[in-house]
């Protein structure tokens, strides 16, 4: 029965390969068929996961596990291949699968004729195969494929309307923010086994979640809780690295559902989960998993009141609930935080899809209504100073200046840094070796040849692409 | 003891190879040359895959080649056992990609004396030859018959200054480690990789010009500006080809680690820290560079660096990560640069990364093929480079936690600047002239998918790839462990 963990995680990756080789060999699958693979798909996966919900009710059973040997090993040290199914992840890769499902043949019909209909369903498939993979590891060392399989497929869909420049730019920010943050998982778990020896769940904690305690104490306890926070943080939108939630939202909607209402996000919430006997033997990371949380969630209802379109007024709901979910988490409250991970995955994907005609339904109502709407509540904002309110109002239309503080301490000397010394080299290489025979570009000048060189250049370089454009017909390059 | 391989693969490469840059020198013909030269190539592949499957047989042992004089000239291992046909496979593969407009029969010529070198240097057990190797795949560079045609410079000035210092500095240390060791039969002097005992000063002296030769060539801080420059104004492919031989990292796994252990347990700690120093650095100057050539350079050199600071680790996963990390290095940044040439070569404008030029819309299967390389040189999940990650994290975090540290802040600007790359190149509005290039051409599209399929599977089942290191990490621990040196 255990070879049915292997099969629920086999199913989204043979049918993303699938996919994949399909594309790559020109097969010109039908819209039809790619949505009935999936459909098939986490179908099949919803019945296995039933199947085994069953087996496991029946026998009693608070954990399964399915061991694959290793995948590689080296000296002392090795990489387990172990996939467990326990009291934490069961209830979300059930969520999981019906939620892929869901979306995929939401998507049918809200992606039809839409250009990239192959990239989106390819990148659902490998979401969904990273998300089970980031649920099912028996061990933070898998779960690192996991995590960076949906950070991958995240920024792949924010840039889905690859036409558009600001699509792309987002994902490239969203990219890094989830790199920088990932640094906390990949140390993190190296210093689990630097400090225990294994990286397994079950050489870290002494039982099966949410009993166990941590092997794992004192000051090594801190510095890899406060890595997997940080880790946490980028993936579930955490203050300072809020901002690329909104940015996200450019993605097609059933992306933005399932990775910014439903699995993405809460990822990192699962992650500190899984270690919640590790933050739990460490004060230091428990009080730094609630103030990251109550910050974020005071952030996120402000900053959300503020915003203008639906989607970005979910998103920062979003990260409001998530926050709570971190101060659940840090406060101990694991079950309380498993239940709210679960009702906040189906009421935000619900959201997330129905965004799109709530505004539709809105001014069918308004219609029907005659233009009379009844108030929605009181507005206990009243209650604050008129000065703080307004000065609260700026701050959250800002979005709590955190991209421009980013922008300003981090980003802005890193790259004058990397200019100057660019510069300097130039200027010591012409010093010592002489100018270059032919320079592609002026040394030294790199931040004003951006602006001046390509527009004096431009009609010139139109005139040669063209040129380039009639060469190419039957050229063989 | 050594065994003996059952048939003189390397030697017999090494004829053909040398028959087809001669062939090469003679024909006029372009079409018939590049044909015969990728017949060739086809037939050395074979034929060191076949010497490759015979290391992996006998377990990683030493095998020399049955010939009854000279049998002891080459030596396959688990070291080399793989770079072997690896880098053979990238030679053949960048003749067929390589765009016809920018090929020529001196062109084709520099590549089989680069492969032929490089190939000598891999497998050599003998000083002098190993110097000649690493002097003779400087040839194509220094000549101007080879790379360059009217219209396209070859490498900078300072780029062939740095190289030819570093090939006499090399040719400077190998005769001082050969005088320097107390021996009085001349074949243990000339031997490559044999513990040496003599005059200390002579071998500390010969230590010092072998490795500041392999900084020169590797291009470390602060001698990397030759490789930016010249990525950014020479011949990319054979650039690539060069800098992927690793010669550098080789020497100090093949002769400084197992020659002079104690100094080289000394120097490790200093020598890794310099190696994690380039890592750093051209992360950081790649922040403000959007020159898409020069970018790659400095990303491959980044790379690179994490290679030669796990080899100094003295902890065997690492050792065994940074030579997995070659691997990927090689075949990554190859597909980068393979991919980068054929856009080049579609469009007659300069790509100065300044603007979007949203080819996927043309070329999609390009742009994939360019994201799982440049992802999986950054250590992407299912791939090779994964592994390679892993294993160089853990080994270097238990010998060294700074580099532990450092390894994934700088993976991570690295991933970013490659996705920058990406994205100016594939993805956004397109300027209004460059809106059709043509996708992957077949030859195009067998080679890459080729070398896709190796990242690939090579993170499906990485075992196959780490074995070989492993035991060649073995073997240079053992190398410190003779003499003590090496700490659990």
């Amino acid at each position: 029965m255990e070879l049915l963990i292997g099969w629920i995680l086999l199913l989204p990756a043979l049918t993303t390969a699938g996919l994949g080789v399909s594309w790559l060999i020109g097969w010109r699958l039908s819209e039809r068929t790619v949505a009935r693979l999936t459909g098939t798909c986490y179908g099949l996966a919803t019945g296995l996961v039933t199947i085994l919900c069953g087996w496991m009710v029946r026998r009693d059973l608070t954990s399964a596990r399915l061991e694959l040997g290793d995948w590689f090993t080296v000296h002392s040290y090795r990489f387990p291949l172990l996939l467990q199914i326990d009291r934490l992840s069961l209830p979300l890769i059930a969520l999981s699968v019906i939620l892929v499902g869901v979306i995929g043949a939401f998507s049918q019909r809200y992606m039809h004729r839409e250009e990239g209909y192959l990239r989106f369903f390819f990148l659902l498939n490998l979401c969904g195969f990273g998300v089970l993979l980031l649920f099912l590891a028996g061990s933070f060392d898998l779960m690192i494929a996991g995590w960076e399989m949906i950070g991958l497929t995240s920024v792949l869909l924010i840039g889905f309307f690859q036409h558009r420049n600001d699509p792309v730019r987002s994902g490239l920010r969203v990219f890094l923010i989830y790199r920088v943050c990932d640094i906390g998982l990949l140390t993190g778990v190296a210093l689990l086994h630097h400090y225990v020896g294994a990286a397994t769940v079950d050489h870290v904690f002494t039982h099966p979640w949410p009993d166990g305690d941590s092997l794992l104490t004192g000051t090594g306890a801190t510095v890899v809780g406060l890595l997997f926070l940080l880790a946490a943080m980028g993936k579930s939108a955490q203050v300072p690295f809020s901002g690329w939630l909104p940015q996200a939202m450019e993605g097609p909607t059933p992306s933005s559902a399932i990775f910014y209402g439903a699995l993405s996000v809460h990822a990192g919430a699962y992650l500190l989960l899984r270690a919640q006997p590790l933050i739990e033997s460490s004060l230091t990371v428990s009080v730094a998993v609630v103030v990251v949380g109550i910050l974020t969630a005071i952030h996120g209802t402000m900053v959300g009141r503020a915003a203008v379109d639906a989607k970005t007024s979910i998103a920062y709901a979003s990260m409001t609930q998530l926050g709570l979910i971190f101060a659940e988490i840090g406060s101990g409250l694991e079950w309380v935080a498993l239940l709210h991970v679960a009702g906040h995955i189906v009421v935000r994907t619900l959201q997330f899809l129905r965004a799109p005609s709530m505004l539709h339904d809105h001014h069918r109502r308004y219609s029907a209504s005659g233009g009379v709407q009844a108030t929605t509540g009181t507005y206990f904002e009243l209650l604050i100073p008129t000065r703080l309110r307004i000065w609260l109002y700026r701050l959250a239309l800002e979005r709590g200046h955190h991209e421009t503080l980013l922008e300003r301490m981090v980003v802005s000397p890193l790259t004058n840094l990397s200019l100057w010394l660019q510069s300097f080299e130039d200027r010591m290489a012409l010093a010592i070796f002489g100018p270059a025979k032919r320079p592609t570009y002026k040394l030294g000048q790199l931040g004003q040849i951006d602006r001046t060189d390509f527009q004096q250049e431009a009609p010139e370089r139109r005139f040669k692409v063209h040129q380039s454009r009639r060469g190419m017909e039957g050229a063989d390059v | 003891m050594s065994e003996q391989l059952l048939f003189p693969w390397v030697s017999a490469s090494l004829l053909l190879l040398s028959y087809g840059a001669l062939r090469s020198c003679r024909t006029t013909s372009f079409e018939l040359a590049r044909r015969e030269t990728i017949y060739i190539m086809a037939i050395v592949l074979l034929l060191l895959v076949a010497a490759g499957i015979e290391v992996a047989r006998s377990g990683g042992g030493r095998l020399l080649e049955p010939l009854p004089t000279w049998g002891q000239w080459a030596i396959l291992d688990s070291l080399n056992g793989l770079p072997l046909p690896l880098y053979t496979g990238l030679a053949l593969g960048m003749i067929i990609v390589a765009p016809r407009r920018k090929v020529t029969v001196g062109w084709l010529m520099g590549i089989q004396i680069l492969t032929l070198g490089t190939i000598i240097a891999y497998a050599t057990n003998h000083l002098l030859l190993f110097v000649l190797a690493w002097a003779g795949t400087l040839v194509p560079f220094l000549g101007s018959r080879f790379f360059n045609r009217v219209g396209e410079v070859t490498i900078p000035r300072e780029a062939r200054m740095i190289l030819s210092l570093s090939a006499v500095l090399i040719l400077l240390g190998a005769t001082l480690l050969a005088l320097g060791t107390e021996s009085s039969e001349w074949s243990a002097r000339l031997s490559l990789g044999q513990p040496r005992q003599g005059d200390s000063v002579l071998l500390s002296l010969a230590f010092t010009c072998l490795m500041v030769g392999v900084f020169l060539r590797k291009g470390f801080f602060p001698f990397h500006a030759w490789v930016t420059r010249s990525f950014a104004e020479g011949p990319l492919i054979p650039l690539n080809l060069f800098f992927n031989g690793h010669l550098g990292a080789f020497l100090i796994a093949r002769v400084a680690v197992p020659a002079f252990p104690e100094i080289a347990t000394a120097a490790l700690p200093l020598l890794g820290n310099l190696g994690l120093l380039t890592a750093g650095y051209t992360a950081l100057l790649a922040i403000g560079e959007r020159h898409p050539r020069r970018l790659l350079a400095l990303l491959t050199i980044s790379q690179s660096s994490f290679l030669v600071a796990g080899l100094e680790s003295t902890n065997p996963d690492a050792i065994a990560g940074a030579l997995v990390h070659w691997q990927v290095v090689v075949v990554a940044t190859s597909v980068l640069t393979a991919v980068y040439t054929s856009l080049e070569a579609r469009l007659t404008l300069q790509i100065d990364g300044r603007q979007h030029l949203g080819l996927a819309k043309g070329a999609p299967r390009l742009a994939v093929f360019f994201l799982i390389a440049g992802l999986a040189l950054v250590g992407l999940p299912l791939t090779l480079g994964f592994a390679a990650e892993d294993l160089l994290l853990h080994g270097t975090l238990e010998t060294h936690p700074l580099l532990g540290i450092i390894l994934p802040v700088v993976t991570a600007l690295n991933a970013f600047h490659l996705m920058r790359l990406f994205t100016s190149l594939f993805l956004g509005r397109p300027d209004q002239g460059v809106l059709t290039v043509n996708d992957a051409r077949p030859r195009e599209r067998w080679v890459l998918t080729a070398a896709i399929l190796f990242l690939l599977v090579g993170g499906l089942y990485p075992a196959i790839f780490v074995h070989l290191p492993e035991r060649a990490a073995e073997n240079l621990i053992y190398s410190l462990e003779r003499k003590g040196l090496h700490k659990e």
